[in-house]
């Protein structure tokens, strides 16, 4: 090669790689972390989350919180988020256990999971003293009443939605109901609460069966005493894949009333059951499963650019935390930017009811805030119906905000 | 106990409706109870002939289960073809497991055969988690949603096909047993292996076989209970610790046992579900278990020696 050559050779090598080399240098990393369920009878719930944060990281690091990317933009430095995980299997044990060791091995400022109220509280224990903001995937009403300062709850407690779901079912002239559900917290409240607000309202109910429906795997016996019973209507306050088998065996044992399906019901417990066989069924839904239904409802498009995302992504549909938590991370990331840190805990925290009213973030549910106990407030829930194979809205569902702070 | 639960319920007064209550659970726990036998047995032939406590039973279930949703959501195979083709896969796995585990362990100790037994629970626990996914998954059959109803009655069709299928192949088996000269080793190996081997029967190869059998009848039931459930690598679990139940509830070594062991237990755990709570539904099940070692070491048709 002579010397020309090789000098072009030089000029095209600098052009090529020198911009990209300059970049890479521009960049900084920050780590977050997510700490779910990849294993177990809830994993479902669990993958969604994690490639939920997945999938808003790299949506980030391409375009940034507000579009004005790539990465994070903290006092003039860009950072690129890293996402570490780790799988507790829904065990709270190992939930704390992978706190540690995501805070005292990768240094993470913010944890996206765990799953569940259990390990919500859990985590809650511990999280002050590593110093980790983390966002728990409870709907218990006791997890905000903790006052951890270091904690977002991206789920309204389920217990207020027992009133309005009783009222529908009695004015629907439902008046004999047998209820099953879950150990868990946020379930076996929501269900006494609609207990006690049906019997309030004069129906009956005929059965109460609690179950950890992790480890359940044949409710054909419950469905036949509730069947004997005479309920003509079944509230199933499970998470979603129980939800469907107890409806699915139900109907195997010729059932013919009515599902009062919780929140957690979504499209795959949906296509087990067949939704055909649920005619007349309620739902109560959060806007991911009232947007699935009418896509034109979400009038931004951002659940349908998100679903669409992530099957392509992950040949699967998510379950609705991931939605949720898709959400959070761009409100911790935008707070990063707001507090100027990406490793003060504390600053983040603070940060983030602003970058929430700065209302500019790509959230499929928009119009929140966050509360002093950590709670993300303001999108409305739904009540549907099931008709021809379709949902109806019934009635839009919110709880005062004064109950909740 | 059950005929005076039955009567203290229709002297209420809803006569009608507490008998078809009944018959319901009766019918759920026959079901169910075919899904144990299926296991037990296989669990008893492998005892019997080994004397080793197949553990890894339920998550060969598990694989079973699996291999019948592969083959009919992702290959769209028809379902009988895949019910015959995973239990074929099945028995393969099962004379592999034979040849390179239990085999060479021959002439161990048995708390090695124990030890390996629960070592290859928790293989094929990880290596299901790692090739299946950790995602429950679900597969529908043409009869996945249809229901038989008599009256007030219903039973779903897939129940029926286990309830059939069961029958089937028990009585196959005992056919086998009883009738064939493979058989008769297979009874004459278990009862005296020495003898046997004296009489020129091939020793090694008829505890392959009953490997074969027992791990295939795993199968069988994996993918006969597939289509009624959701699948998770940990499936298997419960129904093993039920279906252990019932070779020691039956008598450990008679495969008559075990199936009656199972049938009892079944409804047991559907009875104790509807009538009391589901949650408390094992407890009855193990309950009964340990009552039976306390009061009959040897179970309802225990023996000294395995027969079939």
């Amino acid at each position: 090669m002579n010397r020309i050559s090789a000098f072009f050779v030089v000029i095209i090598i600098t052009l090529t790689i020198g911009p990209q080399i300059l970049l890479a240098q521009d960049f900084k990393t920050v780590k977050i972390g997510v700490v779910s369920p990849h294993s177990g009878s809830v994993a479902y719930f669990g993958l969604s989350v994690f490639h939920s944060v997945e999938l808003a990281a790299k949506n980030i690091n391409e375009k940034g919180t507000l579009g004005g990317g790539p990465g994070i933009l903290v006092n003039g430095q860009r950072y690129k988020l890293e996402v570490v995980n780790y799988d507790d299997g829904g065990d709270p044990a190992k939930s704390v256990a992978g706190m540690r060791r995501l805070v005292e091995m990768h240094k993470v400022p913010v944890i996206f999971g765990p799953f569940g109220t259990p390990a919500t509280w859990a985590c809650q224990e511990v999280n002050v003293g590593l110093g980790v903001l983390f966002s728990g995937m409870s709907a218990s009403d006791l997890s905000r009443k903790k006052g951890n300062p270091l904690y977002f709850q991206e789920r309204l407690p389920a217990i207020y939605w027992g009133d309005p779901m009783a009222q529908a079912c009695f004015e629907r002239g439902y008046k004999k109901a047998c209820i099953i559900a879950d150990v868990n917290e946020a379930y076996t409240s929501w269900a006494k609460r609609f207990k006690e607000k049906f019997e309030s309202l004069g129906g009956k109910v005929l059965g109460f069966e609690t179950i950890d429906s992790k480890a359940m795997t044949d409710y054909h016996s419950i469905m036949t005493r509730f069947k004997a019973k005479g309920a003509d209507i079944i509230f199933l306050s499970l998470y979603e894949e129980p939800q469907a088998l107890a409806a699915s065996h139900a109907l195997d044992i010729g059932y013919k009333g009515k599902f009062l399906l919780n929140s957690d019901w979504g499209k795959k417990s949906e296509n087990i059951v067949g939704i055909d066989r649920l005619e007349g069924s309620l739902v109560e839904a959060t806007q991911w499963m009232f947007y699935q239904a009418h896509p034109e409802e979400d009038k931004k498009g951002y659940l349908t650019a998100y679903l669409k995302q992530y099957q392509k992504a992950y040949d699967n549909i998510p379950a609705q935390p991931g939605a949720h938590i898709y959400g959070v991370v761009y409100m911790v990331t935008r707070a990063m930017e707001i507090a100027g840190t990406v490793s003060d805990a504390t600053a983040i925290r603070a940060a983030a009811p602003k970058a929430l009213q700065e209302g500019k973030l790509p959230l499929i549910f928009p119009n929140t805030d966050v509360l002093k106990n950590g709670l993300i407030y303001g999108a409305p829930d739904f009540l549907l119906e099931i008709k021809n194979g379709d949902y109806t809205l019934i009635q839009e569902l919110q709880v005062p905000k004064t109950v909740l702070e | 106990m059950l005929t005076s639960l039955v009567l203290s319920v229709i002297v209420d007064g809803n006569e009608v409706i507490a008998t078809v209550e009944f018959c319901q659970y009766l019918l759920n726990g026959i079901s169910q109870g075919c899904i144990y036998i299926l296991l037990a047995s296989g669990l008893t032939l492998i005892f019997g002939i080994l004397n080793v406590p197949n553990f890894a039973q339920g998550h060969l279930y598990m694989v079973g289960a699996y291999l019948g949703f592969y083959m009919v959501m992702s290959l769209a195979m028809n379902y009988w073809l895949a019910l015959i083709l995973a239990t074929v896969a099945l028995g393969f796995i099962g004379l592999l497991l034979f040849r390179f585990v239990f085999y060479p362990m021959r002439d161990a100790p048995e708390v090695n055969l124990f030890v390996a037994a629960m070592a290859l629970l928790m293989i094929i626990e990880g290596a299901a988690l790692y090739f299946f996914g950790t995602e429950t998954k679900w597969f529908v059959v043409p009869y996945s949603r249809k229901v038989i109803t008599f009256g007030d009655l219903a039973l779903p069709v897939q129940r029926l096909i286990v309830i059939i299928i069961t029958l089937v192949i028990m009585t196959a088996l005992q056919l086998f047993i009883k009738k064939t000269t493979i058989g008769a080793t297979l009874e004459a190996t278990a009862q005296q292996r020495q003898g046997a081997m004296l009489c020129g029967i091939k020793v090694i190869r008829v505890s392959a076989l009953a490997f074969m059998i027992g791990t295939g009848l795993a199968g069988i039931a994996g993918v006969l209970i597939g289509p009624a459930v959701l699948l998770d690598p940990t499936m298997g679990m419960g129904p093993l610790l039920v279906a252990f139940s019932a070779v020691i509830f039956g008598g450990m070594g008679s495969i008559a046992g075990a199936v009656l062991g199972a049938f009892i237990l079944g409804l047991v755990e559907s009875l104790a579900s509807g009538y009391i709570s589901a949650t408390y539904s094992l407890t009855f099940v193990f309950g009964i278990m340990i009552l039976m070692l306390l009061f009959r070491p040897k179970g309802l048709l225990g023996r000294e020696t395995w027969r079939p």
